[in-house]
Order: C-alpha cells, then structure tokens, then sequence
C-alpha cells in the first residue's frame, strides 16, 4: 500500500513522529512532504515541497494530511478522501473548524488521537463517504470590476 | 482598466487569492503584497514582500515590538504602492498581513475588501474582527459566519 503524507508548510512534529514509527511496524511505503530539512529514515521518501503535489495525490492509495483548508478542499474537490490530522499542535483553531466541518458533513474520516493513525488506514477503504459540495464563489465582477 | 493591490499571507491565504486571481478576466492591473519567502501568484516584478508579522521564532518577549516594526515598515510600503502605483482596490485574504493595507486604504478612500478565511465556521479571524470596523466590504465563505459579520456579505467558497 502506497501511503502520501502532507503537513504543509508547518511543522507537525507528532504525526511525522507517529509516521516514522508506521514506517517501521508495516509494509508501507510511505512518502512524506513536510517542512523539515532532513527525515533520515530509510523506508520514508521526503520531500519539503513540490509544486506538483497533485501527483503524489493521484499516486497514492491513502492520502494523510493535515487539517489545512486549501489542502483538505483540493483533495476533496478532486475526489479524493483524505484521512484527516487536525495539527492541534497550532495556536490557532482553524484545523479544528475544518476538521470538524469534515467528520460532521461526512465528506471524509477524521483521526482526532494520532496515535490511532493506523485503525484508519485499515478501516478507510471500506468507509463511505458523502461527495463535497460547495456553493461556488459568486463575487468575482465584484471584485474586478 | 482598473489598478487592484491583493494582499495575503503564506498557506490557504495565498490559495484563496490564487483562486480569485485565476478568474480575473478582466484587463486589471495586479499589484502583490506577501510575505518574505512565499512566491508571488502573478509576477515578481509587480510583487512587495513584509517579513513575517507574528513570527513564534522570536518568542513572546520579541513578537510585539517585531509585530509593531513590522506594521510601521508594511505602512511605509503601503504608501509608497498607493503613491507608485495609485490601486482602486485593496482585497485581502488574510492573515494579519491584511490589516495594514486595508486600513491605509480606507484612510486614503479606496476600496477595501476583506475576505474572511474559507476555514472559519465559528468564530471570526483576529483580522477580520479588527478590518470588519473600518472595510468597506467583508465578504464571508461559510453561511454559519453570518452572526460574526451581520454587514458582511455570503460570497461563497473559493
């Protein structure tokens, strides 16, 4: 199984912690995006940005990320369903507005203790998920007119 | 043709501002404001970098006066856009980097559009409670933030 993990452009130290030690418990393969310099671990391929990260989305069997809003709605408006890790490790409460919104429209699964990252691998597939939908964003002649 | 400055911050803030500028089908002139090390949406000659406002990295001992030296250099820089470059428009879609130019805006009457966060369903941004006295327009994403902004305007996701 092929298993794309991405943390953003901030740094999410427990789920890569919890990553690594996947990585070491399982068959995994695993490839990591996180803003870290170095993830010395010989069975997760890292990387700290790509400007083509759909790619990897497309590649994967399973997506994990963080509960970032511009990753978690591209992933959903592509159709993919992530497993969604608020990072609660923020000041800020912006993941857990999202990652609520999520789990409570159904669009996806939530892993709230990361600890228990992998019951969600395992369980994911056979999850069903309701389809993203938005009102699409109406106030563009306003803006540039 | 109309001269528009966009302001945003690094993250979802710059995709929000992408999203809106990939459907800019009008001859409008695009002036950036973001921060320092995150790649402008357009170009980089018509693109003006701040260093981070409230950067963790200098502890709170530091953040306030480096948040408050920040603002003053964004205000110089602010201005010296408005006098280069004249906007009609100042948008923002966030964070703190917003604040600023808006509020320079409104004092010299220009358009200000705040656009609050696509990732706020309960409570509003820091930004979007100080912006939503002074803006001409806050336009918000999720319907649930009607309470927060009962001017503001339901505009739809990006």
């Amino acid at each position: 199984m092929k298993i794309f993990v991405t943390t953003g452009t901030t740094k999410f130290n427990s789920l890569v912690k919890e990553v690594i030690s996947l990585s070491e418990n399982t068959l995994m393969k695993i490839i990591l995006q996180c803003p870290s310099k170095t993830i010395n671990h010989p069975r997760i391929t890292h990387f700290q940005f790509t400007e083509n990260i759909d790619k990897y989305y497309k590649s994967a069997d399973i997506v994990i990320t963080h509960a970032g809003a511009g990753t978690c709605y591209r992933l959903l408006e592509s159709g993919i369903k992530p497993i969604v890790v608020p990072n609660l490790e923020r000041s800020d409460s912006h993941q857990r507005e999202i990652a609520l919104y999520i789990e409570n429209n159904k669009y996806s699964s939530v892993c709230w203790e990361i600890e228990k990252i992998e019951e969600h691998i395992n369980k994911h597939a056979d999850s069903n998920f309701i389809e993203y939908q938005k009102d699409d964003f109406f106030y563009y002649d306003f803006i540039f007119s | 043709m109309k001269t528009i400055l966009f302001v945003y911050g690094s993250g979802g803030h710059r995709e929000q501002s992408k999203r809106l500028l990939k459907n800019n089908n009008r001859p409008n002139q695009i002036i950036e404001m973001t921060e320092t090390g995150v790649t402008p949406i357009l170009s980089t000659e018509k693109a003006y970098f701040i260093p981070e406002m409230n950067s963790k990295y200098y502890g709170p001992l530091l953040s306030f006066p480096r948040t408050f030296f920040v603002s003053f250099y964004q205000g110089l820089i602010t201005l010296i856009i408005l006098i280069r470059h004249k906007p009609n428009k100042i948008v923002s879609t966030g964070p703190l980097i917003g604040a600023v130019p808006l509020l320079i805006g409104r004092i010299f009457k220009k358009d200000t559009i705040f656009i609050e966060s696509w990732s706020r369903f309960s409570d509003s941004s820091k930004t979007g409670k100080f912006a939503k006295r002074f803006v001409r327009t806050v336009l918000y994403q999720n319907k649930e933030m009607a309470s927060k902004y009962p001017n503001g305007k339901y505009s739809g996701r990006l």
